[in-house]
């Protein structure tokens, strides 16, 4: 790359710096976006294969302790242009009300700067935008409405049997809302069922950065540099960030800036601050608080496998394709806080075997066998549970360089008995659901998904490392963007805020570039 | 002859005949599974070393495999697809393998004199009863636990064993679907290259 001054530096092209890009590329500011992994055409790297598709992982080395080390890998992480999103399930919610404020509602977490209703306008700018398809009348208006597409009508036999049994004990049950498309759009095609939505979408049908935002930026004239690594970044004398370290094609590169966002998610962006430390800034960039790395969460998302008499064959159609959020807030009737959402969610050979495994070590050899000769008689119903922050969780470095010469992230994660509550009363839950529904519950199978916090917002200084638009309270030209910043782990899945708190930081962005008189000269 | 206390509900499906309905690069994927070429990790007694424990730990898969578990590690090896360390570890996925296949066989051949691979099915069942509920012998097994081996390599194998197309015949998974996709939507409608429902669901 010939330029090495930029106005504006995004550090990882996921679901949320491609946002930020997307926006700035309307602006006259230059722009540079790098993502550690390569910019992969899903046609032409994409495969129907779940071995193959581990390549859409983070495969760096990363410790995980604790006394629930988690998975950092295969059900938390993304690496290359488009970020986890690409092989996300795409099922995108709102957050209620309350998730931004569960300090004041029930005495627990912390409250968000923001509300519901600063998020809102950004909420249905995004539901556009991404063109979500959904049910005609959502039986939980806040979480979602008016989505511009008709909701998904081909249900497995998963979801059928998942919503009959809902049905039978009484509980709301809704088609989800899915950033996949369900009718055409542009030369885009509709979703034809076929199910390996983690392992990326070859015919293009969900909706992700790749086919929206980054299309979006590189138009704009964003300069996007893949398989681009970020090692450090400096600050000058006047203690903002200055310098953008990078390792590319295995040589050392800068890039000069005046404002740096980083969407790194929630491992790499506290490891890359606290990595990042000098003379100015001892404990890292935007640490002050003594907070990056820290309040690290995840959501519980078990599943419970049932037998039916009848095949279901749960590798056919998109994997989540219902839900019911009638348990949201479920904790205040049953002694325990907050709640969870439940799912049909299929999955294919090599994921359900291998969540037998972490399970049940006993399960290797005939057992195993016999297990996954009835494959096609399971079902698969999961719960996303909502996760309490602590500060004992979180990412710190070990002492261990990588391959980049940047230290090793060590993360460690316990659960709270919150969590653990939630846990178990969805296991019960789901099991009564499969039983109502004619199935027999034979494993309870303990998994989590998503990534959250390690940088949270907030307006005081000495408690978060951001203000609500992500901006360091240490570094006025240091943006956070993305999972990092929340406060709490809802149990609607995260990235329809990610989305959409990542374009109010965008526009953010673009005034105080023209209030410290960044100007597109650089 | 089958040993197995259960057998496939579907004795007839062949996931690969329908190969030709895949796209190119799926096919390719899977080619060069099926036919790996020569990986350059493991070394001939290392690779013999996993074929006896996989013959262990899987006796099951293995006469129902058409995947060489060991060709396709290998290969999973060499493309440093094994970077990452397990969970509560702080060694790569290829160094705990590594070693552990190493350490397997300091430990057969000074127990008993013999290299793992060559021990009878009894002697190999015991040691690795032992190595799996333990840390193994501090004197052999100091760097990698022994319990620490097994979980990342059983993880490994089970991965390749279920990304075999023959293994997938033999569950009745209907495999790659792009650009096919799924279209028969409803109780008891599947589509008709799909593995036939097995007799007693035909209500
Ligand atoms: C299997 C799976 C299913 C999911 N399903 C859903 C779902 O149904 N609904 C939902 O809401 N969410 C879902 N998610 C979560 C969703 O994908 C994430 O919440 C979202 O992508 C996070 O956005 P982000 O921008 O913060 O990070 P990401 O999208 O992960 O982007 C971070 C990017 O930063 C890059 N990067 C990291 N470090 C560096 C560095 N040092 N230098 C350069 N680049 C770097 C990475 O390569 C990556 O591309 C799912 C995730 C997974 C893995
Ligand atoms: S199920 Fe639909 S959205 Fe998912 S990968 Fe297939 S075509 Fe894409």
């Amino acid at each position: 790359m010939a330029r090495t001054s930029f106005d504006v530096c995004i550090v990882g092209a996921g679901a949320a710096g491609s946002v930020i890009a997307a926006h700035l590329a309307k602006t006259n500011l230059s722009v540079v976006m790098l993502d550690a992994g390569p910019h992969r055409d899903p046609e032409k790297d994409f495969a129907s294969d779940e071995l193959e598709m581990e390549k859409l992982f983070w495969d760096e080395p990363r410790v995980s302790v604790g006394q629930d080390p988690l998975d950092l890998h295969r059900s938390t992480s993304g690496k290359g242009v488009g970020g986890s999103a690409v092989h996300y399930t795409a099922q995108l919610l709102r957050f209620h009300k309350s998730d931004f404020k569960t300090k004041t509602t029930e005495d627990i977490g912390e409250d968000w700067p923001i509300s519901y209703e600063d998020v809102l306008p950004y909420y249905e700018h995004m539901t556009k935008r991404l063109s979500l398809s959904g049910p005609n009348r959502f039986p939980w208006q806040t979480f979602g409405e008016h989505f511009p597409y008709p909701a998904h009508h081909d249900l497995s036999n998963n979801t059928l049997k998942f919503r009959s049994g809902l049905e039978k004990i009484g509980m709301k049950h809704a088609v989800s809302p899915l950033a996949i498309l369900s009718a055409p759009l542009e030369d885009r095609h509709p979703c034809i069922n076929r199910g390996f939505c983690e392992e990326g979408c070859m015919p293009d049908a969900k909706t992700t950065p790749l086919n929206t935002f980054i299309p979006e930026a590189l138009h704009g004239g964003v300069t996007l540099l893949p398989e681009a690594t970020v090692t450090s970044l400096a600050t000058d004398p006047s203690k903002r960030v200055k310098t953008v370290h990078y390792k590319l094609d295995g040589q050392k590169h800068e890039i000069k800036v005046k404002i740096v966002v980083l969407a790194a998610y929630a491992i790499e962006t506290p490891r890359l601050l606290l990595h990042s430390k000098n003379a100015d800034f001892p404990n890292g960039l935007a640490n002050s608080s003594g907070l990056v790395g820290k309040y690290l969460m995840t959501n519980t998302n078990d599943h419970i496998i049932a037998k039916f008499p009848e095949e279901i064959r749960m590798y056919r159609g998109n994997p989540v394709q219902a839900l019911t959020m009638d348990p949201y807030l479920c904790g205040q009737e049953n002694g325990f806080k907050r709640g969870f959402i439940l799912n049909s969610y299929g999955m294919r050979p090599v994921r359900l075997a291998t969540l037998f495994l972490e399970n049940d070590e006993t399960c290797i050899g005939e057992n195993m066998r016999m297990r996954m000769l009835d494959y096609n008689h399971f079902a698969s119903f999961a719960m996303l549970g909502e996760v309490i922050a602590q500060a004992s969780n979180q990412v710190a470095l070990t002492d261990e360089l990588d391959g980049n010469g940047v230290p090793i992230p060590k993360v460690t994660f316990s659960y709270h008995e919150n969590d653990l509550l939630i846990r178990e009363h969805a296991k019960e839950t789901l099991k009564s659901i499969a039983t109502a529904a004619g199935g027999e519950p034979l494993y309870h199978l303990r998994a989590h998904a998503h990534l959250m916090g390690g940088c949270r917002m907030g307006n005081d200084p000495h408690s978060s490392v951001v203000n609500s638009y992500g901006q360091s309270h240490d570094i006025d030209n240091l943006f956070i963007v993305g999972a990092p910043t929340f406060v709490t782990a809802p149990s609607a899945n995260p990235t329809l805020t990610i989305y959409s708190l990542a374009k109010r930081s965008a526009e953010y962005i673009e005034t105080f570039s023209k209030e410290i008189g960044v100007n597109g000269d650089s | 002859m089958d040993k197995h206390p259960k057998r496939t509900h579907y004795p007839t499906y062949d996931v690969m005949s329908e190969k030709n309905e895949w796209d190119p690069v799926t096919q390719q994927v899977l080619f060069s599974r099926i036919h790996p070429s020569e990986g350059s990790i493991l070394t001939p007694d290392m690779k013999r070393t996993l074929q006896a424990l996989a013959k262990t730990l899987f006796p099951s898969h293995l006469g129902e495999q058409t995947l060489s578990l060991t060709m396709v590690l290998d290969q999973r090896l060499t493309a440093k697809k094994l970077k990452a360390f397990p969970k509560g570890a702080n060694l790569s996925k290829e160094t705990i393998i590594l070693k552990g296949l190493t350490f397997m066989e300091q430990e057969a051949i000074t127990e008993h004199g013999k290299t793992f691979y060559l021990l009878d099915e009894k002697t190999r069942n015991e040691l690795v009863r032992k190595w799996r509920g333990s840390d193994g012998d501090p004197s052999i097994w100091a760097e990698v636990h022994s319990d620490l081996f097994f979980s990342t390599v059983s993880a490994e194998i089970v991965k390749i064993i279920y990304s075999d197309p023959a293994i997938w015949s033999d569950i009745g998974y209907g495999g790659p679907a792009f650009p096919r996709g799924y279209y028969a939507f409803g109780p008891h409608q599947f589509d008709e290259w799909e593995a036939k429902p097995h007799g007693e669901n035909l209500v």
